[in-house]
């Protein structure tokens, strides 16, 4: 285990340069070269992120989410993956010409990643208290009693309960929810500036992944950090984001404020996921409206819009040309020809709360209960 | 749909399934301790209707399921189907039962046979049953892949040159091949991405108004089952807690479990989901394997009183069928303010 390195400036500690976001992501394109073909796993995705910020990635399995992620962190191997082009940078720092040592430095201690399944992330074979201090003893040069010491207040910090005993114990002792908490213990232990989430609570169960949730909620209150939260559930990033991108087959498709995305969204690919869930009716269920067809193979991508196969509202220009990033005021973007038509878009936008001016859905408890009140408190 | 005239088409009493629990050589027979995944639950299915089975995973769910079509023997109670008790059927009643029984299953990829064709995995359930004639199952087979939307022209293709939705299409053309009167369906959609998800949850409604198939719809996602279903059960630990029709067990769940998962269930609205009350659970599900004495869930239960870790509440009626297992489902309706942690 390296000591930290006297000369090695933390970039957390540097002031974001004038002008600059806290995380910048341009036109970012990762290819993987296999005997198969190229495939486009992550085409043109750009985003920026401030601190206290959430940026929810939403998409199918197959779409670049997790892959646009690694890319940042530098964990994709190269070969047979490939940047094709675009820039990160960090507080002003390019991540993507960072040498494995610097990198080193940056992962973990200023960007952390908590990935979806905690039982093959975590090492079965050491203590959760030293698999969570290990950062600490590779960024800090904390001894191996002080790093103990932190791990125990860490555990005890995401509501770990008696975290002196289960800091000695093996990620199999652990239940699913709490394999989760520790592995925010561990991506939290050196007060990282972004923390990236790839679908954190998809393997859990609803009760739990509210826990966590709101766990990182509160964590994200208490630090400031800016959150990334890749995952295909848009209830999940319905609250906690600020910002959300979608992305289809490597390109994200739109981009904008959760508000811009579940109330004016103008992207048909947007309108299908909304669609696609089922709505919580109380009084009529109306049937869903998927959509047709499957994604496409990121090796053989249509020559137009990647969407357009899937598209009940494609032309024959989308067929043949890819459509550029059409703005909507500050941030907002939809990668569609007609994005910018705004009669097409109020005639196929889904209905949202908002447009129809109601909440469909009520409290889980409803304030009628008129055939259980009579009885005695 | 259900009604109190027409018979049920598979009744549930009192059904209990344990498994022996431990480690070690003998794989824990030797030991006295054991699982009590299913304890006392009944309920009944009428023909047609969609019947959801929701809760936590190890809730006890899929071994309802599982229990029913006899993959597992039953340790206490019975289940009627069309009259017949299962529990009691012998090898050859069973296979004759399962004509009229079908199963779908989670996983599309591990649930096909990767040597066999379509053709041959769709047919399978005639071959077993000796029906027809060859190119008689085999034009069935086509017809039935053209009604779960796949190219009949496929039917010589092999599971792995599917999709993961397609190959669920697959395995739900093999469930109706025999036109089934029930089908239980273990999480038929959770391994799929939510478009996929959409395309299969309208197939199979359509297939049910076409065939009028009974299902058993067993999942974790409260959306997809209220979606889908008729009626709703929700269960915790082995133990069913609630059963109502869909529309009111989303508008008034009366026990304290089904309120915490229905409001743990994001909302896709930021509007909605800022605004609601959320009643957030502490820890997790105790272990089967020793459950909590009297109401299973009193241990995570926001409104437990001394009685709940005593004695064990009643399904008592609370509404025209709505069944609810709490001691103070009817008589302490639970306030917002009760329930805010």
């Amino acid at each position: 285990m390296a000591k930290k390195n006297s000369s090695h400036v933390d970039l957390k500690t540097l002031p974001v340069p004038e002008g600059q976001h806290l995380l910048e992501v341009d036109d970012l394109k990762m290819y993987f070269h296999t005997e198969d073909g190229i495939v486009h796993a992550v085409d043109g995705v750009s985003y920026t992120l401030d601190r206290g910020e959430t940026l929810g990635v939403v998409g199918e399995s197959g779409s670049g989410k997790s892959v646009t992620a690694m890319t940042i962190m530098g964990l994709i191997p190269m070969p047979p993956g490939k940047i094709e082009g675009g820039r990160v940078t960090y507080r002003g720092h390019d991540l993507l010409n960072m040498s494995e040592e610097e990198m080193q430095h940056v992962r973990g201690n200023d960007i952390a990643m908590i990935f979806q399944d905690p039982m093959t992330s975590l090492n079965p074979v050491y203590k959760v208290g030293k698999q969570v201090g290990e950062g600490l003893r590779l960024h800090r040069g904390y001894s191996k009693q002080e790093a103990h010491e932190a791990a125990v207040k860490l555990l005890d910090l995401v509501g770990i309960p008696e975290p002196e005993r289960r800091a000695n114990e093996y990620p199999h002792q652990f239940s699913g929810g709490m394999r989760q908490r520790v592995m925010i213990a561990m991506a939290l232990a050196c007060d990282p500036d972004i923390l990236i989430a790839d679908e954190p609570t998809t393997a859990l169960d609803v009760t739990i992944q509210a826990q966590i949730i709101e766990l990182m909620q509160e964590m994200q209150e208490k630090n400031g950090n800016a959150i990334v939260m890749i995952t295909h559930d848009l209830g999940v990033v319905a609250d906690m984001a600020d910002k959300i991108m979608v992305m289809y087959a490597g390109h994200p498709v739109e981009f904008g404020t959760a508000e811009e995305i579940f109330y004016e969204s103008r992207h048909p690919y947007t309108w299908g996921l909304i669609r696609s869930i089922p709505e919580q009716a109380i009084d009529e269920k109306k049937p869903l409206t998927p959509i047709h067809g499957n994604p496409p193979s990121l090796v053989n991508l249509p020559k137009g819009c990647a969407f357009a196969p899937r598209c009940p509202y494609a032309q024959e220009r989308c067929m043949n040309e890819r459509p550029e990033k059409h703005a909507h005021g500050d941030g907002h973007y939809a990668a569609c020809h007609f994005a910018d038509d705004d009669a097409f878009v109020a005639a196929n936008a889904p209905d949202t709360s908002r447009s129809r001016g109601e909440v469909a859905l009520g409290e889980p408890v409803k304030a009628n209960r008129s055939t259980s009140e009579g009885g005695e408190a | 749909m259900a009604s109190t005239e027409k018979q049920p088409l598979l009744k549930v009493e009192h059904l209990s399934k344990e498994f022996p629990a431990g480690s070690g050589v003998f794989g824990g027979r030797l030991s006295r301790s054991v699982v009590s995944a299913v304890k006392d639950i009944s309920f009944e299915i009428y023909p047609g209707e969609t019947f959801g089975l929701v809760g936590e995973s190890g809730c006890g769910k899929s071994t309802t399921g599982r229990t029913i079509m006899r993959l597992n023997r039953p340790t206490e109670g019975k289940v009627f189907f069309d009259g017949r008790d299962v529990s009691v059927m012998n090898k050859q009643e069973l296979k004759a039962m399962r004509r009229d029984m079908q199963f779908i299953f989670q996983d599309p990829y591990a649930s096909l046979n990767p040597r066999m064709t379509i053709g041959e995995i769709v047919s399978e359930p005639m071959t077993i049953h000796n029906v027809g004639t060859h190119e008689e199952r085999m034009d069935r087979v086509r017809e039935l892949l053209d009604v779960v939307g796949l190219n009949p022209e496929h039917i010589n293709r092999y599971p792995h040159e599917f999709s993961g939705g397609q190959r669920q299409r697959v395995g739900i053309a093999r469930a109706f091949a025999l036109r089934p009167k029930l089908i239980i369906c273990d999480e038929p959609v959770s391994a799929l991405d939510v478009s996929i998800q959409a395309q299969v949850l309208n197939l199979l409604k359509d297939l049910q108004n076409r065939f009028g198939t009974a299902y058993l719809f067993i999942a974790h996602d409260l959306s997809v089952v209220q979606h889908i279903s008729d009626r709703v059960a929700v269960m915790y630990l082995g133990k069913m807690v609630e059963v109502s029709d869909w529309k009111s067990l989303y508008a008034e769940p009366h026990h304290p479990y089904t309120q915490s998962l229905l409001s743990a269930v994001p909302v896709p609205d930021p509007d909605i989901q800022r605004d609601r009350r959320r009643v957030i659970l502490a820890g997790d599900p105790p272990s089967p394997i020793d459950p909590p004495t009297g109401c299973r869930f009193h241990t995570r239960c926001p409104i437990a009183q001394a009685i709940c870790s005593k004695e064990q509440p009643e399904f008592k009626e609370v509404a025209p069928g709505h069944r609810c297992a709490c001691h103070f489902a009817e008589a302490f309706p639970i306030k917002e303010s009760h329930i805010d942690l």
